[in-house]
Order: C-alpha cells, then structure tokens, then sequence
C-alpha cells in the first residue's frame, strides 16, 4: 500500500509541473467543448489532435488526450440535462431525471451534483487504478463473448426499470431498440439486413442519429405543437451547490455508482455503457420512492454520472497494465502511445514509470480542473438559456445538423435524424418513452454480436450460456430480477411492484 | 489569400480560354486545400496512416491537405465519392487492399475502382501477424499447422473480409486446414478474446498486438508479409515456416478520380516519392506497422490488378458470398 | 420525451368511434413489428452451424407484435384518450431547415437539378432562418442577425478550432 502512495507521489510530481498542468487544462477544456457539442465526440477529435501531439512530449501529449476523452463524456451531461440530448450512450440516463430537474428550475443543482459527483468519483477511480489496476484487468479477461452476453441479458432486464409507465410499452421500446439495432450489414456474413438497399443504413444506424433524432428533434417538435404545454428549462436554473442535506442524500448514490461504473468500466468491449444505468436500477430499486424516478430525482443524475466518470476512468486500466484497449478511444491512445515509441503493455509501469503515474495523477488534476472549468461555465450555460425559445431551438437545430454532417460527412444523416425527430414526436404522443429504447439499442448491438460469437466458437451449443459459471450467475440474477419485474405487476400496477420489493 | 485566389481563378480562366492548357495548372495546383479522403471513420488503421502521410504531404505539395472521412458501406461510399469527382487533383482517395481488391469479388459495385480511378502512387504497406495467446500453446506455425491439423481452431478477425479475415482465410487455404471463424468489430475487442482464452489465434496488424507479444502476453508466430518486421527481427516470415509463397499484408495508396491531369498526377507521385523518403516519416509510419513502399501510376495498378485476382480466388473458394 | 406528467391527463374522447392513445400504441405496435417481419423475411433464420442474420430481427418483431397484442387486449375496455393536436404544420419549418441544410451543405444531386456545394455559411443560416420560422413569436430582424452572428460562431468553432473538415463555402474561398 505504501507503494502506492510513494508511485502516486512520483506521479503528482511530474503531473504538478506547469507544462503539464497546462496540457491537462486544455485537453479538458476541448473536451468539454466537444461533450457540450452534440455530434462531434472524442473518437473523432483525438484522431484529428493526434498528429498534433507529436509535437509534445510523451507524457504531456497523453495527459492532454486523456483530457479530452473525460472533458467530453463530463460536457455530454451538461447537454443532457439542459437540452435534453444525449451526445454519448452514457449519457441516456443523465437526461431522464436531470433534464425534469432542470425544467422545475433545479439545473444548478443537477450540473452541480454532476461535478460532484463526478469528482468524487475520479478521485476514487485514480485511487483504484493505482491500487488495484492489475487484478482488475484479469478479472475483466474473464469476460468471454459468452460471459457478455449473459451480461447484456441482465443489462437489458435492468433497463425496464428506467420507464416509469406501463410496463408493457416499456419492453416494447427496449425490443424496438434492439431491433433497430439489427439494421444494417450483418457482421458476420456482411449480408444487408432491413436496409432497402439505403446507403445510409448499411453500416447501421448511427448512435447520434438516433439520439439527436428521437431526444433533440422531438423535443423541438413537441414544444412547437404543444406550445401552451411548452415547459422548459427555465432562464434560471437555481443555486448550483447543494446543501449540505442534499449531498448527504447523495453521498450514496455517488458512492455505489462509483463502485458499479469502476468495475464495469473494466470489462472489455466497452462495458462502461453499462455503468450509468446499472447505477440508476440500483438507486430506483433502493429508494423509498422509487415511483418518482423519472420525475427529477437528485439520485438519478449523481449515482449515474458517478458511474459514468467510474468508468471512463477505469477504462484505462486494462490499456495501462495490459495493452488493450477496451473501447475506442482507448485504441486511439494506443496509436497515440506508439507515435511516441512507448509500446502499451505490462512493460510500461517498469520502462515510464514517470509517464504511468504522472498520467494516472493528472486524472485526478483533470477532475478538479472540469470542477473549476465547468462551474464558471454553467454561468454561461446560464446566460444561453435565458435566450429566448424563439431563437434557442433555431440554434440547436443548426448545432445538431452541423455535428450530424461531421460524423460522416453525410447529409443523408443529417435527413434521417429529422425524420427520426418525427418518430420521436410520435413517441411523445403515443406515451411510450424513449430512454428504453435508445438504452435497448445500445445493448442491442453487443447482445447480438456476442450471442453469435459465443455460439461460434461452442459450435452452436446453447449450453454455453450455462456451462461458465460466471454466465450462469449473471443469467440467474437477471431471471430473478424479471421476475420481480412482471410477476407482481399482472395483479398490480408497476408502482407498488418498487415499493414492495 | 483572397487575392491570391482570384489570381489563381483568373490563371485557370485565362489558361482555359487561351487553351494553353495544363502546365498553367501544375503551377498552381494545389491553390486550394487538398481533399484526401478516407473510407473509414476517424481512429482506424487507415485513418491514422492517412493522417501521418497527410501532414507530411502539405510539406511536399505546400498547401493544406484535409483528411476526410466518408465511411459506410464496407468502405465503399469512399470510393464512390471520390471516383464521381472532379478530376482536377482536389479530391484523392487512400485505397487499401478492402476496397480495392476484395470488394470488387462481394459487392455489386456502382464504379469498378479499376475504372473509375487513377492510381498515383503506392504509399505503404503493413504486414500482419500471426499470435497465438493462452488458450492455444504453440510456438512455431509448425505446431499451429499441427494443432489445426488435429482439430478444428478458432480464429477472430477485425471484421467479415477484413485484412485480417482474408489473410486467415488464405492461410487456411495454404495449408489446407479447416479454420472456424469468429468475426469482432475491430482488432481491440478480438486481441481482447485472444488474451483471455476465449479464441485460438488470430492474424492481425502488428500494432494491435506489439506491446503484448514483446511482454510475453502473446506469442507471435509468423509475419505475413515477404521480409521480417524490423521490430520483430526473431519472428519469422509464413514463407520461412514451411508455407512459401504465402504473402498477404494490408496496402495503402494514393488515388485520385480517372482523368487527372497528366503533370498534377506527376506533381503528386513526385511529392509522394518525397514523403516517404522522409526519415521521421518513415519512422512514423513504423510505429503503424507499417514500411513506406513506392510504386507509381501503371506499376501501382499492376500491383492493384494482380492483388485483385489474388484475393478474388480466396473468396471464391472460401465461398463468401455478400448479397 | 414524454411524461405523463408535463401533459396531465387528457379528456377521453367524446366519441368512442376514435380509436384511443393507448390502443393506438398497441397497432402502432403491431404495424412496426409487422413491417419488420416484412423487412427481415429473406434474412435465414439459422444458417449451419449457428445463428443466421434474420435470427434476432424475426425474433424481436414477433415479440414486438405479441407485445403490441397484449397492449390492445388491456388497454381496450378503457375510455379512449385523445392523443393532443398533431400540428404537423407548425412543425415543418424545422424539418425543412434540417433538410435544407443536409441538400445544402455539399450539395445534392437531384437527378433533374444539382445543388452546387454551398458550404457552411450558406446552410447554416438557412437552417436557423427556416427553423426559426416555426415561431410564433418569430421576429425576422432579429433572426437574421441571431443567424449571421451564430453562422460566424460555428465556422470559427467547427472548422477552425475542431478541424473538422466541412465546407465553408467551395464558391467564395475555395474551400
């Protein structure tokens, strides 16, 4: 343990010195700014900084990167709970209890619990990864396309408890997003599937698109045809500390969410998505009123974003002690390491010991400087919502195509996600709620990959599924928690189900 | 940059009206930023090699190149795109061995890249690697050859036709084993599995698993390419380990749409040949895996024509079919 | 996106001839699914040795119409809800602006007409205009110069300071 204390002191050292200071400010500084910007996400704007980097010294250039990639998934809640639009996957969850909070005036709170949140969990996460990185990443190596798909399963299980009205409709739109997923050419066999021969939809259908589409569009839609209904965040979003009561509300929250998204953060193949929402089915279920969920709940915007910046952070686990990179980000910094001549690997920690822990300390830097950016910057957030709606929408219309065409340089993108708004507005009319889906769509995409890849490599065997014991064991807590889920609700309604269980 | 612009504009008028034709054009090209487009989204092996060679080719040309990524399709909205262009030199495509020789095989392809594209010059080429990780003990392709031999094993692959998939399914048709396949979503999430003991072995990009294979994680059996990889002086080549004639590696080369002028076609390829005898490219490009490798206009699309028939076999006969 | 509670509960329908909310979300339900069982019918279920491309897709549809069933046969006893209006109308200023700026932005081949690449500074204001439009409270003096204001803002931010590599405008500079 002392080693620890001694390796991060080495760390702080190197991170402290004012080059590097400087290289941490701005990489979270881009970042934030790409989070807040719908559509332009970190993958892109750290290929396109990438040469850029060369110019820096190893470990300046991997810190600023490393700014960018948690800069942005912090800036993508800001958009969330302000707008309502979900730049990142991880980002759905944030904006089911932080946008209601932000339109009952309370978006301070929800930026400021955000940044607490997050923070605390950084800090956390930076203490873990020094400690506990190497086992960590073998228990992440565990994960096989079987072990992943039962965890998928559970994950989709999970998300029925982010609707919160008829349970029926709420497993519909998580199926229709998994069935949207499907869109697209097969991974296997590259055979089209549902795409009518549209160039737009034979790779699939983008995240963002979707996203942009059924979240920004059809908010704009709906307050547009329902303007005497039109409640929107507010020009004052209140105080953004909370009190003392409510961060001792919250303290938990922070705390499990950190635990779930460190660990999930780990797994490979991107697992972090599931941290947010593993964190908000622990906090529905937990809660004594877990009928308000989706109403505007504190909880349901700290527990997740705690997860959320968990898992971005200890996603750089398995890069740093192992060499692979679990998401695609973490494969840039791979490709950034290399223009640098540091080969990732096990080796690092022994070969650049400076350049492993000065990284892991600027993490810890680069939280408390996201606090100190972002809280000055929600004054701004401020003044841009005091803007009136008039000309508020025309402006996020312009921002989201203008990200919608950078993510291909496609304008048949941009098209589909105006056409999605309408769906989305249909939605809206309909009641069925659009969390569920886009959640359903995410996972959708890895349950299917990992079922085949699974199956491929058990020659078709279903008993796969069962014969890994860890498998097994996430497929029976799933099973259990649907149970809980449907049993009760056929004599009840969905409500009573959370406060029996 | 205004007025200098007008210049141009008028320099081009006045050349097409006087029809003194292109040398007029050479001397100006580029007067306006470069479009290099890529058939993959940011962050992938094409894209970062576009990006090196990109940065290193505004010296060469003096003026801004952009990279632009078109992806869909299997790479193939790329090419579309850039053989439906202007053929003035301001729209150029990076064209790998995906596009280029395999597609032609699965898709029904709205341009045959052989047609529709002026190919300028080889940039590089990027041998693969196979490894092999825990679950399947073997040190030499030998014994690889043995144990697939024995009984059927499990490979993964970047992607359905992939570098990495074609490679697998050559190697398999080499030496006449049978090979089961577990397609990933990139080589990240399949080094993943390989590392883990889920799958057996897989060929893939020597970046993706360098760091892995150097601390022992991996053992890397045979590089795919003809010559050894300077940074794995001990790894054989698959031609050494009792499978001569066996080569595959991923190419990268510039292209532009069918028409370009004559003297921007030279200015480029002149300008390319510059770029890689950059030392500090060079070496930049070793880190992607990749060796500069300069082959220019008829030589790159002979080179194009004979990988086209090359991998048209092996997916035939490995009866891949994309409908 | 939709709470029940921004919308409070609205009347029933004065005739039950109109079908309600909650029983057309059980046939919009069975239409979806339905059309992705028309959608993904020549994908093969299984192929040998494992799980075939159309596998997941016919599932889920046939789940999605079960579940669509299921909707109608609780939900059809109640009174009949009224969805709200469907203003389409006030809606297509937006759309429009959002399809301007995609045929705008590099240009679109309409087969009968092309639209030359008009680049940011001319899609990104057409889309601000247009959309704004779909205000009631629209005032055109102060949308243009809110337009030309954030045109300078997004090319300053999107092209220079992100290198994205978008189109300003090819006509004028270039680039």
């Amino acid at each position: 343990m002392m080693d620890v204390f001694y390796n991060l002191g080495l760390g702080f050292a190197v991170a402290l010195t004012l080059k590097n200071v400087f290289f941490c400010f701005v990489g979270c500084l881009i970042g934030t700014l790409v989070g807040v910007l719908p559509g332009v996400g970190p993958v892109a704007t750290i290929s396109i900084l990438l040469p850029v980097t060369l110019a820096l010294d190893p470990t300046g250039a991997l810190i600023m990167l490393a700014g960018i990639y948690y800069g942005a998934q912090y800036g993508g809640s800001t958009t969330a709970i302000l707008v309502n639009i979900p730049g990142e996957a991880t980002a759905v969850v944030t904006a089911i209890d932080g946008h209601e909070m932000a339109k009952q005036g309370k978006a301070g709170v929800a930026l400021g619990l955000a940044a607490i949140g997050s923070f605390i969990a950084g800090t956390i996460a930076t203490i873990v990864i020094a400690a506990l990185g190497v086992p960590m990443t073998k228990m992440g190596l565990l994960f096989g396309p079987t072990e992943y798909f039962s965890l998928m399963v559970m994950g989709l299980v999970f998300a029925v408890v982010l609707a919160h009205g008829s349970l029926t409709k709420a497993v519909a739109m998580i199926l229709v997003g998994v069935l949207l997923s499907c869109v697209g050419a097969d991974m296997e066999t590259g055979r089209e599937r549902m795409s009518f021969g549209l160039h737009m939809l034979t790779d699939g259908i983008e995240f963002v698109v979707l996203a942009m589409g059924i979240f920004g569009f059809a908010e704009i839609f709906k307050n547009l045809a329902d303007p005497e209904k039109r409640d929107l965040v507010k020009g004052s979003i209140g105080r953004l500390w909370p009190t003392l009561r409510e961060l001792r509300e919250n303290i938990g929250a922070i705390l499990r969410g950190t635990g779930i998204g460190a660990i999930l953060g780990v797994l490979p193949g991107n697992g972090a998505i599931l941290g947010p929402f593993a964190s908000y089915a622990a906090e529905k279920r937990i809660s004594k009123r877990p009928q308000d969920f989706g109403k505007g709940v504190p909880q349901a915007v700290s527990g997740p974003e705690s997860a959320n910046n968990a898992g971005a952070q200890t996603s750089f686990i398995p890069l740093l002690t192992l060499g692979l990179p679990p998401n695609a980000v973490m494969a840039l910094m791979v490709g950034a390491m290399m223009i640098q001549g540091i080969v990732p690997g096990p080796q690092v920690i022994d070969r650049n010991p400076e350049l492993f822990w000065g990284l892991i300390a600027s993490m810890w830097i680069g939280n408390l400087m996201l606090v100190i950016i972002n809280l000055p910057l929600i004054g701004l957030w401020v003044k841009l919502l005091s803007v009136p709606y008039r000309l508020l929408f025309p402006a996020i219309v312009a921002f989201c195509c203008i990200g919608l065409f950078s993510i291909s340089n496609d304008a048949a993108q941009v098209m589909m996600a105006g056409v999605l708004g309408l769906v989305g507005f249909a939605l809206y009319k309909l009641q069925f709620e659009a969390a569920p889906l886009a959640l359903g769509f995410v996972l959708g995409r890895l349950l299917e990959e990992k079922l085949r890849q699974a199956l491929i490599i058990s020659d078709g065997s279903m008993m796969t599924f069962v014969s890994s014991p860890l498998s097994a064991f996430l497929l029976a807590i799933g099973a259990v928690a649907l149970c809980f889920a449907v049993l009760p609700s056929i004599r009840k309604s969905r409500e009573d189900v959370f406060k029996d269980a | 940059m205004l007025n200098f612009n007008r210049r141009a504009a008028l320099a081009f008028g006045v050349a097409l009206l006087t029809s003194t034709s292109l040398p007029a054009l050479a001397q100006t090209y580029p007067d306006k930023p470069v479009t290099l487009v890529v058939s993959y989204a940011a962050g992938g092996g094409t894209d970062a090699i576009a990006r090196v060679f990109a940065a290193r080719l505004e010296k060469a040309l003096n003026g801004r190149v952009i990279v632009e990524n078109r992806p869909g399709a299997a790479a193939n909205i790329g090419t579309e795109v850039v053989a439906a262009a202007e053929p003035d030199g301001y729209t150029l495509l990076i064209g790998n061995q995906g596009p280029m020789a395999v597609n032609p095989h699965l898709f029904k392809l709205k341009y045959d890249p052989a047609e529709a594209l002026d190919p300028i010059a080889m940039i590089a080429d990027a041998a693969l690697v196979i490894v092999v990780g825990p679950r399947l003990q073997a040190k030499s392709m030998a014994e690889l050859l043995e144990k697939a031999k024995a009984g059927e094993l499990v490979y993964g692959s970047a992607g359905n036709a992939s570098a990495s998939h074609v490679a697998t399914l050559l190697l398999g048709q080499t030496a006449d084993i049978k090979l089961k396949h577990v397609p990933y979503k990139g080589a990240g999430p399949a080094v993943n599995d390989l590392v883990g003991g889920h799958i057996d072995f897989m060929v893939t990009t020597i970046p993706s698993v360098i760091g892995l294979v150097n601390d022992g994680t991996l053992t890397a059996l045979a590089v795919t390419g003809s010559e050894r990889f300077s940074e794995l002086p001990d790894v054989p080549t698959v031609a050494e380990s009792g499978l001569p004639g066996y080569t595959a590696s991923a190419w990268y080369g510039l292209l532009g749409p069918k028409g370009l002028p004559q003297d921007v076609r030279d200015k480029l390829a002149a300008a390319t040949t510059e770029t890689l005898s950059d030392p500090e490219f060079i070496a930049k490009l070793k880190n992607d895996g990749g060796v500069p490798s300069n082959l220019v206009g008829q030589a790159l699309a002979d080179f194009m024509a004979s990988e086209r028939a090359r991998w048209g076999e092996v997916v035939k006969a490995a009866g891949i079919k994309v409908e | 996106m939709s709470h029940e509670t921004s919308g409070g509960p609205t009347p029933p329908l004065a005739s039950s001839f109109f079908l309600g909310r909650e029983q057309l979300a059980g046939l919009s339900l069975i239409g979806f699914g339905l059309f992705a069982l028309y959608a993904s019918a020549d994908l093969p279920f299984f192929t040998q040795g494992g799980v075939g491309s159309g596998l997941m897709p016919r599932s889920l549809a046939v789940l999605i119409v079960f579940l669509g069933i299921v909707q109608l046969v609780l939900t059809w006893r109640q009174p009949a809800e009224s969805t709200g209006r469907w203003p389409i109308r006030d809606m297509m200023p937006v759309l429009i602006g959002i399809f301007l700026f995609a045929v705008t932005i590099r240009g679109f081949d309409f087969g009968a007409f092309r639209i030359p690449v008009l680049g940011m500074l001319v899609a990104t204001p057409l889309s601000i205009i247009c959309s704004g439009l779909a205000a009631k409270d629209v005032r055109p003096v102060e949308l243009t110069i809110f337009a030309i204001t954030l045109t300078a803002i997004c090319i300053g931010l999107f092209r220079y300071a992100l290198a994205q590599p978008l189109p300003v405008a090819p006509w004028l500079i270039g680039y």
